[in-house]
């Protein structure tokens, strides 16, 4: 176990730096530049600047001054946000996208494992029909349509929850929620579906014939057999959940790291582009890494073997 | 009619999407306007006789608009999801089957793609080829595809340690055999609801890159540029916002029945009794 | 099954203690207690508060409040004295000798100095200090050199304090609105105490000294910034006892919050307009801000200025405002209202007939042979809108299919840089009230002019104007080059001055709001019911 884990971190370490150096390579490759603006800057100026931040060197260069940066843990400086380096934006920002993105999660399993099951347990039952007609209203739109509609109810209509900005725990249901529909349907979905499979598969016959009660054969070997897909879902989901959503913290005005993914992109803040997307490779890695040790967990058959 | 009475769920469903498919292939000559046609005269009119679902901010019609955005977004879902579902069962179950030092290397490759930031490489592709159906299309495949490897390789890894998949190997039976004829087939119920459910996510996906300002280039429309375009006047002008969310429910949930009824029709729960 | 259950309790246990230990509590009330407070929005992040490195106008809302510079505003836009009580200008206008008040303090309580104007315009040209800005002072004697490495010494540059009330500044050559470009942030003093003890963090509130009406008080990054009277602030201390700016990216959000009473004051998304024309709290003014295409002039057919003239003349600019619904002020000149020497009879009129005969002058006759061209703009909702209604126009009018497209941003730039395409989407926003910072732009040595037009005729113009102080010869000269740039040659065309809407409301008095977009508070009262 412990061995796994080492040599699955170990494995960790050339996929950050694949990723570090694809997304170098990208942000190259596409056109325009950091200090590109609608009043341009004399050729003077932009020399002064560029060789503030290196640049002026060649693209290797940079490349290994980057590189050596980052082993010492240092993103460097933003080249929007003047003054302030990019571990600075991700500290400030980071713990916002992580509360709201654990919300989020925690909502979509408990609801969508819920719903799912109970869809499962009595398929064509009302309950079913109403429950996945949820769920596809969950996927059904965009999530900027979604949040607006959540914003005209609950805080034009009724005054229950605020419109948007970041002062407490109120401030969170509504883009919690907004974050949550779309993967709580899914997962709701792949419960039922799973579920269903299993029913009907032969250890479940087994035990119903041995006299175990339904609910019984439902949460003991059911739920556990059919949770597989769920958890594969689940892994990348917590990590892209906890790194934030653009459209969420746009439409709610909060001050997270998911709009920095799309942002730092269209100003090509270089270093805040590697920044945020190596948060997200690490929790990516480290998920997955979860994901395997939970399967081993809930399965034994699929014991982890150290070969 | 005797499909009808048997099967009324696929029945119904699947026709509205032949009925959706259909009136996206004819939208030249069922659209009472051309998709473009601007008229400052009728500007953000509300629907009535002569615009049936109203106008938008350049006085086009919306319903032609509705009809010609059937296109985009029905080809960029079903295409999408299409490519993502083949290759990624493909990558994914070769994966979960080999498992060891390969199934290890194939996803650290997964977990690669899934880091890089998607923005980048769709402006990359756009820059490159464009903004029209196909750019849109080969940028949402690239990054969509890793989902349903993950997902695919989990359920192989369950399966192919159950009693049937060992006892084919026991005899002797080809991985490909084993792979094909016994884990697959297993797998069809996750992966029906997968592709009804990227179509979807596809569709959603163009419209947060119109969201970012980077979806189908003007004048063409899809279904969710023309919901990015209502969602922040959806207080003002209501019928901006409506008719696409409207089509766009309708599709889904369509696309979700007709998978649903699919997998319980051909599904292995049933195959098995 | 109880196994099970437990496991699963404990996980879900698990997360959710995870999650609560994160939330924090609710930390404000709803700020409407005691000391009046005005809740504001920015559209952005400030990409700083250091003024020397600014470049944006969300950054220059927030410094107008923090700073003051030797002169500002007055409701005309003409600068007035500030920290500067006075000026004079030497009789060959080479030389300007700013007057300092006795009264102005710091927000710790220290005198403002001419020695800080001094320290911060050569960090501003320092090369080290990479500002963006630096060009603005090029007109100071030395400073260019200095700037761009070929003098390494500062003092080469000719600004100097004499003393502590006193600032000379020798220009290299006479420029009559210099002190429309005192009122530039990028000018405002600086302690050299502060800067170099705090390093880049001097801008951090806990850190930051400001000589204007308010002090920063907080800044949440990506959030929001608190502002507070500054007490030792030379003028009346304002009324508000707090402004809190929240960075709101969407108009629509803000709009939700103004009308949940959680704002004071918010702009208005296009789409609320209509809704809120006629509604007390509605206030709408034109900008400073000019919106045109351009064509490249070394591409065929764009070589040809009939081809230019044509597009311009088919083009019904009164279109714009109806689709767009801010007020925009269609415009076929160039100078925008608001702005001495600005004249709206210059400019091509609308006029099909005339550009159909011009366009068959230059060898198009019903738009025959006329290559395919491709307008291109940058990605955004309202350039797609104009976009497509211009391409609607020029096949209605001329006959001809021009083909559009569109880059993000920053793609756009590069572009336009390397290689203009033969119609290109610009606008201009002024960085201060004087027709110079707009006609600048279409000079020859200019690198805001993309299009690759040159006229020396036109250049030559512009030098002279920008060094006359005779307001009849300035406005004749301004004249006469908008019209070598607008009719004879059509370089470019452009098509609408930008307005402002906001909703502020009605209990809110004293707010200034100019046609730079910025907005003064200093005055502003709150009278509640």
């Amino acid at each position: 176990m412990i061995r796994f884990i080492i040599r699955r971190l170990a494995w960790g370490i050339p996929v950050l730096w694949l990723v570090a150096t694809a997304t170098f390579v990208l942000m190259h490759l596409v056109p325009g530049g950091p200090f590109d603006q609608e009043k341009p800057l004399p050729p003077e100026i932009k020399a002064n600047v560029d060789a503030k931040y290196h640049l002026d060197q060649p693209v290797l260069t940079q490349y290994l001054y980057y590189l050596e940066d980052l082993l010492r843990g240092d993103f460097g400086p933003s080249y929007k946000y003047i003054g302030r380096s990019v571990n600075d934006i991700i500290r400030d920002t980071f713990p916002v996208s992580m509360q709201l993105g654990l919300w989020a999660v925690l909502i979509s399993v408990i609801v969508g494992v819920g719903a799912g099951t109970l869809a499962a347990a009595r398929p064509r039952s009302w309950l079913d029909h109403a429950g996945m007609l949820l769920a596809m209203a969950g996927i059904s739109f965009p999530s900027f349509v979604l949040g607006t509609f959540l914003i005209m109810i609950f805080s034009y209509r009724v005054h229950l929850f605020p419109a948007a900005l970041w002062e407490g725990w109120r401030y969170g249901v509504l883009p919690a929620v907004t974050l949550a529909l779309l993967p709580t349907a899914y997962i709701a979905r792949l419960t039922r579906s799973s579920m269903l499979e299993v029913l009907h598969q032969d250890f479940i016959r087994t035990a119903r014939a041995k006299g175990l009660s339904e609910r019984q054969a439902l949460l003991k070997h059911a739920l556990k057999n059919s949770i597989t897909p769920v958890v594969s879902f689940l892994g990348p989901l917590t990590a892209t959940l906890v790194t934030g959503s653009f459209v969420v913290e746009f439409i709610f005005s909060i001050p997270g790291m998911g709009r920095h993914f799309i942002t730092a992109v269209t100003n090509r803040d270089y270093p805040l582009i590697m920044g945020v997307t190596l948060v997200y490779a690490v929790l990516i890695v480290a998920a997955n890494i979860v994901v395997d040790l939970v399967y081993n967990w809930i399965d034994p058959r699929m014991r982890i073997k150290n070969n | 009619m005797r499909f009808f009475r048997s099967y009324p769920r696929i029945a119904i469903s699947g026709g509205f999407i032949l009925l959706i498919c259909l009136a996206a292939l004819t939208a030249p000559w069922l659209a009472p306007y051309p998709f473009d046609l601007q008229d400052t005269h009728s500007i953000l009119q509300g629907p009535g006789v002569q615009h049936w679902m109203g106008t938008d901010r350049l006085g086009r019609d919306l319903f032609s608009r509705l009809l010609y955005g059937a296109r985009m977004s029905l080809s960029v879902g079903i295409f999408t999801a299409a490519f993502a579902v083949l290759f990624g069962t493909v990558y994914g179950a070769v994966s979960g089957y080999l498992g060891g030092k390969m199934d290890n290397l194939l996803m650290r490759f997964v977990d690669l793609v899934y880091s890089l930031p998607d923005l980048l490489l769709i402006i990359l592709i756009t820059v490159t080829i464009g903004r029209g159906v196909f750019g849109i299309f080969l940028a949402l495949s690239l990054v969509s595809w890793v989902t349903v490897a993950r997902i695919i390789r989990g359920e192989v890894l369950k399966l192919r340690e159950f009693s049937y998949v060992e006892a084919a190997r026991a005899v002797g039976a080809p991985h490909r055999r084993i792979l094909f004829l016994h884990i697959l087939p297993n797998t069809l119920g996750v992966l029906i609801v997968t592709l009804t459910f990227r179509i979807p996510a596809a569709i959603l996906a163009e419209s947060t890159l119109s969201f970012i300002g980077l979806g189908i280039a003007p004048p063409f429309a899809s279904w969710g540029s023309m919901a990015n375009e209502g969602w922040s006047a959806m207080k003002f002008y209501p019928h901006l916002i409506l008719f696409p969310s409207l089509v766009l429910f309708l599709t889904i949930v369509a696309f979700n029945v007709l998978g649903d009824s699919l997998r319980d029709v051909f599904g292995p729960e049933r195959r098995m009794r | 099954m109880n196994r099970i259950v437990i496991r699963w309790a404990v996980i879900a246990g698990l997360v959710l203690g995870l999650a609560v230990l994160f939330i924090r509590p609710a930390v404000n009330a709803p700020p409407t207690s005691d000391p009046p407070a005005f809740r504001m929005t920015l559209s952005n992040e400030p990409p700083t508060l250091d003024w020397n490195l600014a470049t944006d106008s969300v950054s220059f809302t927030v410094l107008i409040n923090l700073m003051e510079g030797l002169t500002e505003y007055d409701e005309q836009l003409r600068p007035r004295p500030a920290a500067a009580r006075s000026w004079d200008v030497s009789r060959d206008g080479r030389v300007y000798l700013f007057h300092l008040r006795e009264d102005a303090r710091w927000s710790d309580g220290k005198p403002v100095t001419a020695g800080e104007f001094e320290y911060s315009w050569k960090r501003l040209l320092n090369p080290k200090t990479a500002a963006e800005y630096a060009y603005f002072l090029y007109d100071i004697e030395g400073a260019e050199d200095y700037n761009t490495g070929k003098v390494s010494d500062p003092d080469s540059v000719g600004v100097r304090a004499l003393d502590d009330r006193t600032l000379e500044v020798r220009l290299r050559k006479p420029i009559v609105f210099f002190p429309s470009i005192a009122t530039f942030m990028v000018t405002f003093p600086m302690r050299r105490d502060i800067v170099e003890k705090f390093g880049e963090r001097w801008t951090e509130p806990e850190n930051i000294v400001t000589n204007g009406p308010f002090m920063l008080d907080e800044w949440r990054h990506e959030y929001k910034l608190t502002l507070r009277p500054n007490p030792y602030y030379f003028g009346p201390l304002p009324a508000l006892g707090k402004v809190t700016m929240f960075v709101v990216n969407e108009s629509t959000t803000a709009l939700t919050l103004y009308e949940t009473g959680d704002l004071e004051m918010a702009n208005l998304p296009p789409e609320a307009i209509a809704a809120y024309r006629g509604n007390p709290d509605y206030f709408t003014a034109p900008l400073l801000r000019g919106y045109y295409y351009g064509f490249n002039v070394l591409k065929p057919p764009f070589t040809d200025p009939r081809v230019r003239r044509a597009f311009s003349m088919a083009i019904d600019r009164r279109e714009f405002p109806a689709i767009l619904k801010r007020g925009e002020i269609p415009s076929s000149f160039w100078i925008p209202p608001g702005m001495p020497y600005h004249n709206s009879a210059i400019g091509l009129p609308f006029d099909p007939g005339a550009a159909r005969k011009l366009l068959a002058e230059a060898g198009y006759p019903g738009g025959h042979g006329f290559p395919t061209v491709t307008a291109v703009f940058n990605t955004g909702p309202e350039n797609s809108l104009i976009a497509e209604n211009l391409q609607a126009q020029w096949k209605r009018n001329l006959g001809l299919e021009v083909l559009l497209d569109n880059q993000e941003w920053k793609v756009y730039l590069n572009r336009l840089l390397t290689d203009p395409p033969p119609l290109f989407r610009l606008g201009w926003g002024a960085d201060y009230p004087d027709p110079d910072n707009f006609m600048n732009l279409f000079t020859s040595t200019s690198g805001n002019n993309r299009g690759r037009w040159k006229n020396d005729r036109y250049d030559r113009l512009i030098r002279s104007a920008a060094a006359d102080p005779d307001p009849a010869r300035r406005q004749a000269g301004y004249d006469e080059a908008q019209r070598i740039l607008l009719e004879t040659d059509a370089a470019i065309m452009p098509l609408f001055v930008a307005t402002q809407n906001w909703v502020v409301k009605p209990y809110v008095r004293g707010l200034q709001i100019n046609a730079l977009e910025l907005l003064t508070l200093k005055a502003v009262r709150l009278e509640k019911p």
